[in-house]
């Protein structure tokens, strides 16, 4: 097993609200992103899945707990190690258009990051734009052009570009196709599920949408309120998800097709507030499965099966029933 | 989102200038109010240029005799008391007008947007940047504290009057205006993913500033431009006036005024009534044309 | 059975530096009673643009230029402004893409509710409260009578979107037109709120008309469908049968992505395109559609029925249906 390319561990971040109130986001989270590995990162809102992908990038300093990149803590590196970083992390960000510098050239957003490399010279880097570009299937021409000349799918292509320009080893994608109409989204998976096949490098998918993160990933971890609830590879957790959440996420896919039975296993209410955090396991409240206990204790990340960890009292007894979704 | 939005399609709008200025003419085509604004600036300008050669006698030049003439075929204003045809004077005044304008225009514009870009962007809650950016706020705030006039007098008469000076008291005057309109953008425009992008490409807090924030910010000044050069345009005809602005022989319709006014209780109406006339109409102009362009840019074409 | 609401050649125009640009073209269709319609189109198709006629809501630079929209055999479009403040709300009821923005944020969510009730209802306050929180509570808001009191930003999307519901149900109307009744909402939320929509217009024999980008909504929840684009509906049929037997190209293309985004197996899909040329003498869809012939780029196909309640705007339909010709 080769070590980590990046370990998450024990990772807190807490924002004061004012009033002694204070939001925890991300609580107390560990997990390892291999070498090449494609690792989802699925939740709604309140999850924390985004500040998660901030911290690890080091946008955001965590409350506690450390981001590992190739065995050095992010938050102490000295200014040389944080650009090495900074050339082998990238980021993809949600919005594609509000992600490029309106008044840049496409030809200089994707060179900033190359800018990092100060061996290169200037006709290399070049090249390497030309490489990004094409390999995101971009013309050569759209280097002289502004983002608004292209359409939402074409401006996150040019994300893409700038992110793997400097041959990353990580990068993380913050939902990458949300903000895209449907019939561009599988386009844009398939880009990004090819880039990482061919270029190796490792992915941290963050996502909403369980579908769009099985394209992709090799697997995924689940987060609700800030905590991982359920963590195994793409397809076990699809073929059989072990926690509730999981459950109830999968459940709510709409598949365009009417023949489809919908499940009904939903979760009631709502999703509470992060600054106000239910005591207990945090889905108590809203969950067809809650026991007595759960609204007491909350239940840590478990192996319940080989490569498959769920956070609930009750997975492991529910995995001997028949997986009825 | 939505004024987010707006500042940056605002920005983003790379048709070339030329494009984006005959769009404004067509835009003001629907406004009689922006149009009419338009042409005084247009006349104004082509005043500025031409002016002084397209006037029948030297604006400079005193006609010994031929003072305190009333408007005639030869001189269409009427002569002022030192017999300068006062046609000649009116319509050469927007060239030392628009030039003060202008020059100090775009030296308040150009370090308040930085200004404000830089209290905009490094405004935070602790440290030594917390102390940068609040000292520059104090800073405008005690600049916007004077009444404008009152300041402007004080400098020019501390530095003594000429040109220059008016320049610099304007300049300096106009300076928190921009920086506020600069930095309330700011606070929209560094909240966006592509600042973070940038982070994440290694730019440092500096360059980002500079290279991603503030030509993303710099649109709201700009707009406000225009309305600023009238107000300039009032004021150094105000300082002018009470002879602390333009030197005395340089046509300025404030100066002309100034010298005009007795004389107009002596029933020489047409020494201060024309230069009047024009000052009022162009200031007005600049305005209109100022809101109209703010109209024009957020948000686009508004009907 | 006569339909309810019966949307008959509908044209909009709309002005944009001194010319008039077509952005609804002959736009017909119809929902029965207790029926629920869903309309697909994306970005720039008109779907906006179409509920705001039927409301009455468009004022100039938009233009109606043709066509009438019956309720009941009442045409909408012939109404006067108060003929239809009496309506809205009443007869026909909307909810919103984005319910926080919908409601008013300076008043309590009961108040606002009560505010709908009295519109079109004489009755005193303390009833109206009454109705409110009832409504409330079928909605799914939990402790509804100390919900009454608080203000929208109080709550989060879901429940805003449920206060809207709530608002739409207040006079049962006939009909309810719900324009993407899931944006922004998160995904388990989502589920809850097109249930709760489903099992509430089923009870109150409401007729809803979904407006969606979402194929999977319409697949779920509506019996007919509607396919939009640039302007003009270009395609009509029964669910079941709209999912296996499509006909228009975009129709085909856009299942193809949408089955693509949900489906990791299958190849990506390619873009059908959101928006065609609106031109009087052509298709919409001919720039973009690989079956495009010549007369596709110079004749305007019409919407005509291919089978029982199977309507296409396409002159190669009956091609493609005998399955010779691939989209």
């Amino acid at each position: 097993m080769t070590e980590a390319l990046l370990q998450i561990v024990n990772l807190t971040k807490i924002f004061p609200m004012g009033h002694g109130k204070s939001l925890t986001a991300v609580n107390d989270v560990s997990f390892d992103v291999g070498r090449g590995e494609a690792v989802g990162l699925v939740g709604e809102s309140g999850s924390g899945k985004t500040t998660l992908g901030r911290c690890v990038l080091g946008l955001i300093e965590p409350s506690s707990g450390a981001i590992v990149f190739r065995g050095e803590n992010i938050n102490r590196l000295s200014r040389p190690h944080m650009r090495e970083f900074r050339r082998r992390v990238q980021m993809v960000f949600q919005e594609p258009y509000a992600s490029l510098s309106p008044r840049m050239r496409i030809g200089r957003i994707v060179e900033e990051p190359l800018r990092l490399r100060q061996d290169l010279t200037p006709a290399q880097r070049g090249k390497r734009i030309a490489e990004a570009l094409a390999m995101v299937r971009l013309e050569q021409s759209s280097i002289d052009k502004y983002p608004h000349q292209f359409s939402a799918g074409e401006q996150q292509r040019v994300a893409i570009a700038r992110a793997i320009a400097t041959e990353p080893e990580l990068v993380v994608l913050d939902e990458p196709t949300s903000a895209l109409d449907v019939s561009v989204r599988s386009e844009i998976l398939d880009l990004l599920s090819d880039l990482q096949r061919r270029l190796r490098f490792s992915y941290l998918f963050i996502s909403h949408d369980l579908t769009a993160v099985r394209r992709v990933c090799d697997r995924v971890a689940v987060m609700y309120l800030g905590r991982i609830v359920e963590t195994a590879r793409t397809e076990a957790i699809f073929d059989r998800p072990l926690h509730p959440y999981s459950r109830a996420l999968l459940s709510s896919v709409l598949y365009p097709d009417p023949k489809t039975v919908l499940p009904r296993f939903v979760l009631s209410g709502e999703i509470p507030s992060p600054i106000d955090l239910p005591v207990g396991c945090h889905l108590h409240q809203r969950c067809p499965w809650a026991i007595e206990g759960c609204a007491t204790r909350s239940p840590s990340l478990e192996q319940i099966q080989e490569e498959h960890w769920a956070a609930c009292f009750r997975a492991r007894e529910k995995v001997l029933e028949p997986a009825s979704l | 989102m939505s004024s987010s939005s707006e500042i940056l399609g605002m920005a983003s709008r790379r048709g070339s200038i030329k494009r984006g200025l005959r769009d404004f003419v067509l835009f003001a085509r629907r406004r009689p109010s922006v149009m009419f604004g338009l042409v005084i600036v247009g006349v104004t300008l082509f005043l500025a240029l031409f002016g002084p050669a397209v006037a029948p006698f030297d604006p400079e030049h005193a006609l010994p005799g031929a003072g305190l003439q009333p408007p005639s075929f030869q001189h269409w204003m009427g002569t002022d008391v030192s017999g300068m045809d006062i046609f000649s004077r009116t319509i050469s005044a927007p060239r030392i007008d628009l030039v003060i304008a202008l020059v100090s225009s775009l030296i308040a514009f150009a370090v308040g947007v930085a200004l404000g870009v830089i209290s905009g962007y490094f405004a935070s809650n602790r440290g030594v940047a917390r102390f940068i950016s609040e000292g520059i706020m104090r800073c405008a705030d005690i600049l916007q504290a004077f009444p404008v006039f009152i300041f402007a007098l004080a400098l020019v008469g501390f530095r003594g009057p000429g040109t220059g000076n008016v320049i610099a008291a304007l300049a300096f005057l106009n300076i928190p205006y921009f920086l506020r309109v600069t930095r309330g953008a700011v606070f929209q425009v560094r909240e966006q993913p592509f600042i973070e992008a940038a982070r994440c490409a290694g730019n440092s807090e500096l360059r980002i500033a500079f290279v991603h924030v503030m030509p993303n910010s710099a649109g709201p000044a700009l707009a406000n431009i225009s309305p600023g050069i009238g107000f300039a345009i009032l004021l150094t005809s105000a300082l002018s006036f009470v002879g602390a602005g333009v030197p005395k022989p340089t046509p300025e319709w404030g100066s002309m005024i100034s010298i005009g006014a007795p004389n107009m209780i002596t029933g020489q109406w047409w020494t201060a009534l024309f230069p009047g006339i024009f000052l009022g109409l162009t200031v007005l102009g600049y305005a209109l044309c100022g809101d109209g362009l703010r109209d024009y840019i957020d948000p686009m074409n508004r009907r | 059975m006569a339909s309810l609401l019966d949307i008959d050649a509908v044209s909009v125009s709309y002005e944009r530096d001194g010319k008039w640009v077509r952005v609804l073209d002959e736009v017909a269709l119809t929902v029965e009673p207790g029926e629920s319609l869903g309309i697909v189109g994306e970005s720039g198709s008109g779907k906006t643009v179409l509920i705001r006629a039927v409301l009455g809501l468009l004022h100039p630079p938009w233009r109606i230029d043709s066509g009438s929209v019956l309720l009941d055999g009442d045409d909408l479009l012939k109404k006067s402004e108060e003929a239809l403040l009496r309506l809205r709300g009443k007869a026909i009821a909307i909810t919103s893409p984005e319910p926080r923005k919908h409601l008013n944020p300076l008043l309590r969510i009961g108040e606002q509710i009560v505010n709908v009730i009295a519109a079109h209802a004489k009755m005193p306050r303390s009833v109206a409260m009454e109705q409110a929180v009832e409504l409330l509570t079928r909605v799914g808001i939990p402790d509804p009578r100390r919900r009454a009191f608080a203000y929208p930003h109080e709550l989060s999307g879901g429940m805003c979107q449920r206060i809207v519901i709530a608002m739409a149900l207040a006079h049962s109307p006939k009909v309810i037109l719900a324009d993407e009744p899931t944006a922004g909402l998160d995904v388990t939320i989502s589920r809850q709120i097109l249930d709760l929509m489903h099992d509430l217009v089923q009870r109150t024999g409401s007729s809803l008309v979904v407006v969606s980008r979402d194929l999977g909504v319409i697949a779920h929840y509506c019996r007919r469908v509607a396919v939009m684009h640039s302007g003009r509906v270009v395609e009509i049929d029964d669910v079941e049968h709209f999912f296996e037997h499509a006909v228009h190209p975009y129709s085909r293309n856009l299942l193809r992505a949408a089955r693509a985004a949900r489906d990791h197996t299958r190849p990506a899909a390619p873009n059908p395109g959101t928006r065609g040329a609106p031109s009087d003498a052509a298709c919409g869809y001919a720039s973009r559609c690989v079956l495009s012939e010549p007369r596709c780029r110079e004749t305007r196909p019409s919407l005509d029925t291919l089978s029982l309640g199977h309507l296409v705007r396409c002159h190669r339909r009956t091609e493609i249906v005998s399955a010779e010709v691939e989209a």
